[in-house]
């Protein structure tokens, strides 16, 4: 009888034993693969939930200014740019954004601020804080004269919907401007830190508040029509930008158009005229660099879901020790016949590792089954939670215990299982090496 | 009666099964005459224990619990002294009826007649005595209410078995005071409340009705088994008023289904929450078990539907218990009172037993089977050993997760209060939701004095709270201002804290005395003083500004004018919140009082520490009555929501990881002893063929098991001893997460100690002991339902 076939048999030997040896590793799988998967669902969610915001997929700015966000960053004459990134394949939208802070006040009321100037019809396209409206409408991109504000600001300056609030900035050259604009909408972002810092006006009015003008803008937002690719896509607009100049602050300022270069000369071009950098001045940073925070908390969270399937594989390691050498013993008498009889040890060690395979699989199979249609469920059926912790609001996604499975969620339960496999009968197969054949005949 | 010279074999000590062969007389004599078989210490305790019947005192436990839950939050020892005592009630009247009692026990319960001679029947006297005193001690540990009402309630505790009141034999009454064994606990927990609220809520008078009602049913089914005996020695008890066996046991019927659904109307009337009714799903058993009642018509098996009611009350009385409030105590309670009810029997700490009622069994037996129990464990050394192995290291495990758990979520409070938040936040109406400069409060010297009066008050500062607009060159950052007290302030917040470069004060200096002052000051004219700032790391690393440059701090002050003054940088600090360290700015409050247009007496908030966590809640209660309701004050956990929402749901977190290797240990368990139970299938063959009863077999496996448990208990407790050793003192440092440290709630201190918890780790370990019997019995069950002449010729 060929080896396989008598392992196969040997393990239904022991229907229980058998039986509760599976449950140990179908029970570790299922409930380890929904886990991960929740933990997967809550990791997109925060990450959807702030990239959808207001964060945006990748964004483009000056060198430094993510650090700085300062005026002086800015970046320019952007529209020929913006168009070429619009064509990428995996590009969904493209809008450009003016970043400032200001005071806004009401009355008796002021309250310092980030005003951020946006193209409202291509911003609807790259994120979605438009729905985030709980009064009054979205900008319209002719707009000038209004301002959406959150709840935040507007209950701590007083304001209301169709009030007129004055806004200073300081602009880029450092001359002072305020306007008056009008609240067109109040809105609510779901994330307590842009709730208690967040006004938006249309670029137009932002350019003019910043001294901007209609050429510069202080980053541009692009959204990807899915998180796959992000590496690749950030390399494309790199390429892009290569071709396309920046200039920095006042230096040039003045100059502005004349200093159009031909790529050709470009490298001359550095060192001779002071004021003028090519693609290395550009940072264009993905949502894992702009979020940080967030990135470092997935990243521990997941180093603590690999320590817990340590710690559970390792429970489910000594059980199957036990079993296996359970097994053995059991079999002494037999395993000393088949040893007398010519069976080598290496034959025996085979068909022992074949029965702990073939469990460990069974394992495998009914452990995903149960965790796959575990997540399923929840996949299609998450359950809402509403929760103050800081790392769930970070937009306007509300949390949902949400399921997603991917290769990760299934992968690590099931090479944590087939390890258990390899190690389980370790112990066993020491013990067939060293059994002797005459005295395991006798034993009974 | 006859003294014990006349019997001379009396003088001698007895077997029990000479004992039983004594006629009844004979045997009451030989208790009276002063005997004491029992020498060994430890088992006269056990002895005690035994007569206590620590199972039927867990209903007591149970309710005190219940009362606990209508008054507390707080985890305090008190609860642990009113366990006790509630406890000890119930006890003492156990012991109390065996000493009076020890007559009519003689012709019932002849085995529990045999362990009073054992003991002693003036060592029963004296333990009765000992143990009176002990709840009068343990009460005045408790507090003054609880003591009155302790010292109230003894005399009932023993009239009712004592004469010359002798309660237990007046039919209604006597009831009623059997009512008090769950009723007086009650009234204990609502007693040993620790707020200042008013003690008797309508709720909990509800609820104190309700049980009364529901036990004096009890007692009235408790008094039909005894009927005929009763009947026959002429003694009035509730059931004997009755003609017959069946229209007592008819009426104890109809008084048990009026009590239970009793709760109805207090539900309707709101008086417990609606879905405490899932309870009266117990009505169901508790019928069928009154009317088997009606059906038997004999004491003995009486005595069986009695003890079946007593674990359906059980039960009841649990899922209320859960149902009023679900908490981490009521679940300890509820495991610790089903161990001992389910435990005394395996333990052997119940005199009621079913050997004592027919006799045949002594003592020794579990001795004995703690001794076979423990050399079967080691016959196979290897499998028991990797068996422990699993069980120590999820034990370990557990009380690892359990003690990091603790800490961390004391350190996330810990941290915040230190990092400036405070314990309690006293602002006009609405400030803090909207940072308005002209919501401040008034500080006088009253409102100080007041202050002052409270025990609770570790210290408190007066802060001033705006929003403002700070720049440097050509940038600007909008803030949230401090002003604070640099004498008072670093009393309850860190910032004047450096510690080895990790902060919270990375640079320069706290703010001074005299960093309110602003031009020449001691006459030289050479420096020019400017007020003091304190900033965070993220807006000087923004700014790109080093300690000693100035900068420009903007505010609107109460009257709506736009101030704006030069401030230097004194110090930097560094917390783990990158929001905080770009927004906040600390200054000295003199400056932003003059800013803000204040007078020296305005703030916009007073900041409080108490000396601990628990004195929390009560103080904002005082609070609350003393200040004028123009105020808010808010407590920690209603200033950050978002962290005591963190800490529940890592608490779901642990209790899914420790229940996940829970199941797998408990597989394992299971495993390894099926196994050794049908390697030893021929053994328990020969052992039941030699007339080893089935019920002493199930003893030696769970026994087996419950070795096993204690063992890896042991085991597990030394292995991570260590570990905890180490993370107490040395913690875990997370500071390489930077700014993710604030999304898993750390403040300030970038390490997370661990702390050990008494209570947990012995929570860990009773759930380890109840989960490996509980899975235990199916090996168990396998074990007895064994064909004794199939099972002999197993090889």
């Amino acid at each position: 009888m060929p080896i396989y076939k008598m392992a196969w048999r040997n393990i239904w030997r022991n229907k229980r034993r058998t039986g509760l040896s599976i449950a140990v590793v179908g029970f570790c799988i299922g409930i380890l693969i929904l886990f991960i998967a929740i933990i997967n669902g809550l990791q997109e969610q925060i990450i959807k939930s702030s990239v959808n915001t207001f964060t945006s997929y990748i964004q483009v700015h000056r060198k430094g200014f993510d650090k700085e966000k300062s005026l002086a960053g800015f970046i320019e004459k952007t529209d020929d740019m913006q168009k070429q990134i619009g064509k990428l394949p995996s590009v969904e939208g493209v809008t450009a954004r003016i970043l400032s802070s200001a005071l806004i006040s009401y009355e008796n009321y002021s309250s310092g601020c980030l005003v951020v100037g946006i193209e409202p019809s291509n911003e609807k396209k790259v994120t979605f804080f438009y729905r985030g409206i709980k009064e009054g409408h979205f900008l319209e991109d002719q707009d000038e004269d209004t301002i959406l504000i959150t709840k935040t600001i507007a209950q701590r300056i007083s304001a209301k919907l169709n009030s007129e609030i004055t806004i200073m900035v300081q602009g880029y050259n450092g001359s002072l401007e305020a306007r008056n604009l009008k609240i067109k909408g109040i809105l609510d972002l779901g994330n307590p830190e842009l709730n208690q810092n967040l006004v938006i006006v249309t670029r137009k009015t932002a350019g003019e508040l910043t001294g901007y003008k209609s050429q510069k803008i202080s980053e541009l937002a692009i959204r990807l029509k899915g998180n796959k690719g992000l590496q690749k896509t950030t390399n494309e607009i790199k390429n892009i930008l290569k071709k396309h100049k920046s200039f920095y602050g006042e230096l040039v300022s003045e100059k502005d158009n004349d200093l159009f270069v031909e790529e050709d000369i470009e490298d001359n071009f550095i060192k001779t005229e002071k004021g003028i950098e090519f693609e290395k001045e550009f940072e264009v940073l993905s949502w894992q660099d702009l979020l940080k925070a967030i990135v470092q908390f997935i990243q521990f969270e997941n180093s603590v879901v690999h320590f817990i399937l340590m710690i559970v594989y390792v429970a489910v390691i000594l059980i199957l020790f036990n079993v296996f050498i359970m097994s053995i013993m059991e079999r002494k008498k037999e395993f000393g016949i088949m040893k007398a009889v010519g069976t080598k040890s290496s034959q025996l060690i085979f068909m022992v590792c074949i029965e702990s395979f073939a469990i460990v699989i069974i394992g495998i199979i009914v452990g995903s089954a149960i965790g796959i249609t575990a997540s399923l469920t929840l996949y299609f059926f998450p359950l809402e939670i509403a929760s103050a912790v800081d790392i769930f609001n970070q937009g306007m996604l509300r949390p949902q215990v949400l399921a997603i499975l991917n290769m990760k969620s299934l992968l690590l339960p099931i090479a944590g299982a087939l390890i258990t496999g390899l190690i389980a009968p370790l112990l066993a197969c020491r013990e067939i090496t060293k059994l002797n054949p005459a005295e395991a005949m006798h034993s009974s | 009666m006859s003294t014990p010279s006349s019997l001379p074999q009396l003088s001698k000590k007895l077997t029990l099964r000479q004992f039983q062969e004594l006629p009844t007389d004979l045997k009451i004599d030989y208790v009276c005459s002063g005997v004491e078989l029992e020498h060994n210490f430890i088992d006269k305790y056990k002895i005690i224990v035994m007569l206590g019947r620590p199972r039927t005192c867990m209903v007591g436990v149970l309710a005190y619990a219940l009362g606990y839950s209508y008054v507390g939050n707080v985890y305090a020892p008190i609860i642990l002294f009113g366990a006790l005592l509630s406890f000890l009630w119930s006890f003492s009247a156990n012991l109390h009826n065996t000493y009076t009692d020890f007559k009519e026990d003689a012709y019932n319960l002849p085995g529990r007649l045999y362990l009073v001679a054992r003991l002693g029947y003036r060592n029963l006297y004296r333990s009765l005595i000992v143990c009176n005193i002990l709840k009068i001690i343990i009460a005045a540990f408790m507090n003054l209410p609880c003591l009155i009402f302790a010292v109230l309630v003894q005399p009932l505790v023993h009239q009712y078995s004592f004469p010359p009141l002798r309660l237990k034999g007046r039919p209604i009454i006597g009831v009623w005071v059997f009512s008090l064994a769950v009723v007086s606990p009650f009234v204990l927990g609502v007693l040993s409340q620790q707020t200042s609220d008013p003690l008797f809520s309508t709720e909990s008078i509800a609820m104190m009705l309700f049980l009364t009602v529901w036990f004096m049913a009890k007692g009235f089914f408790k008094n039909v088994p005894d009927y005929y005996g009763d009947k026959a020695a002429n003694l009035t008890t509730s059931a004997t008023i009755f003609s017959s066996w069946k229209s007592a046991s008819i009426f104890t019927l109809a008084c048990t289904v009026v009590a239970y659904l009793a709760l109805i109307p207090i539900a309707i009337f709101n008086l417990v929450p609606l879905k405490v009714l899932i309870s009266l799903i117990w009505l169901i058993p508790v019928v069928i078990n009154c009317l088997k009642l009606i059906e038997v018509n004999d004491g003995a098996k009486g005595n069986y539907c009695l003890k079946i009611d007593m674990l359906i009350s059980v039960g009841f009385i649990i899922t209320l218990l859960l149902l009023t409030k679900f908490n981490i105590l009521n679940i300890v309670v509820t495991v610790f009172s089903l161990f001992i009810l389910f435990g005394s029997d395996w333990f052997g700490i119940d005199s009621r037993r079913n050997q004592d009622t027919s006799g045949g069994s002594n003592l020794g037996d579990e001795m004995i089977i703690a001794k076979i129990a423990w050399r079967n464990l080691w016959r196979n050394r290897r499998r028991t050993l990797i068996t422990l192995c699993v069980m120590s290291f999820s034990v370990a495990f557990m009380i690892y997760m359990v003690s990091l758990a603790t800490g961390y979520h004391k350190g996330i409070i810990a941290n915040s209060v230190k990092a400036g938040t405070s314990h309690i936040q006293i602002h006009k109406e609405t400030f803090h939701s909207v940072l308005k400069s002209d919501l401040f409060l008034e500080w006088n010297s009253k409102m100080e004095e007041k202050m002052r009066s409270y025990n609770e008050v570790k210290a408190y500062s007066l802060r001033i709270k705006s929003l403002g607009l700070a720049s440097y060159t050509n940038k600007a950052q909008n803030i949230t201002l401090w002003g604070v007290n640099p004498k008072t302030e670093p009393t309850i917040s860190v910032f004047h804290n450096e510690v080895k470069n990790k902060g919270p004060l990375v640079e320069g200096s706290y703010l001074k005395e005299t960093d309110y002052l602003e031009g020449y000051l001691d006459n030289n004219p050479h420096v020019f003083h400017l007020p003091g700032v304190l900033i965070g790391k993220k807006m000087a690393e923004h700014f790109d500004i080093r300690i000693g440059s100035s900068m420009v701090v903007t505010l609107q002050s109460a009257g709506g004018e736009i101030k704006q003054n030069l401030f230097q940088v004194r110090g930097i600090f560094q917390t783990l919140i990158p929001t905080y360290d770009a927004r906040t700015v600390i200054i000295h409050h003199k400056m932003a009082q003059k800013m803000l247009s204040y007078s020296s007496s305005q703030f916009s908030e007073v900041a409080i520490v108490v000396n601990d966590y628990s004195d929390m809640k009560p103080l904002a209660e005082k609070l609350k009555s003393d200040f004028s309701s123009s105020f808010e004050i808010l407590t920690w956990d209603q200033i950050h929501p978002n962290l005591v929402d963190f800490i529940r749901v890592d608490n779901v977190f642990i209790v899914f990881f420790v229940v996940t290797l829970f199941v797998v240990t408990s597989i394992g368990i299971v495993i390894t002893l099926l196994m050794s139970v049908f390697e030893r299938v021929h053994e328990f063959g020969v052992m039941l063929a030699i007339g080893m009863k089935e019920s002493n077999l199930k003893s030696l496996i769970l026994a087996e098991s419950l070795w096993l448990s204690i063992v890896s208990c042991i085991c597990g407790s030394i292995l991570i001893s260590p570990v905890l050793y180490m993370g107490q003192t040395q913690g875990i440092d997370v500071s390489y997460m930077l700014e993710g440290a604030s999304l898993w709630a750390i403040s300030l201190d970038p390490t997370i100690y661990t702390e050990f918890s008494l209570f947990a780790t012995l929570g860990c370990f009773a759930l380890v002991i109840c989960v490996t019997l509980i899975v235990s019995l199916y090996p168990a069950k396998k074990a007895t339902k064994m064909e004794i002449v199939q099972a002999m010729n197993f090889v």
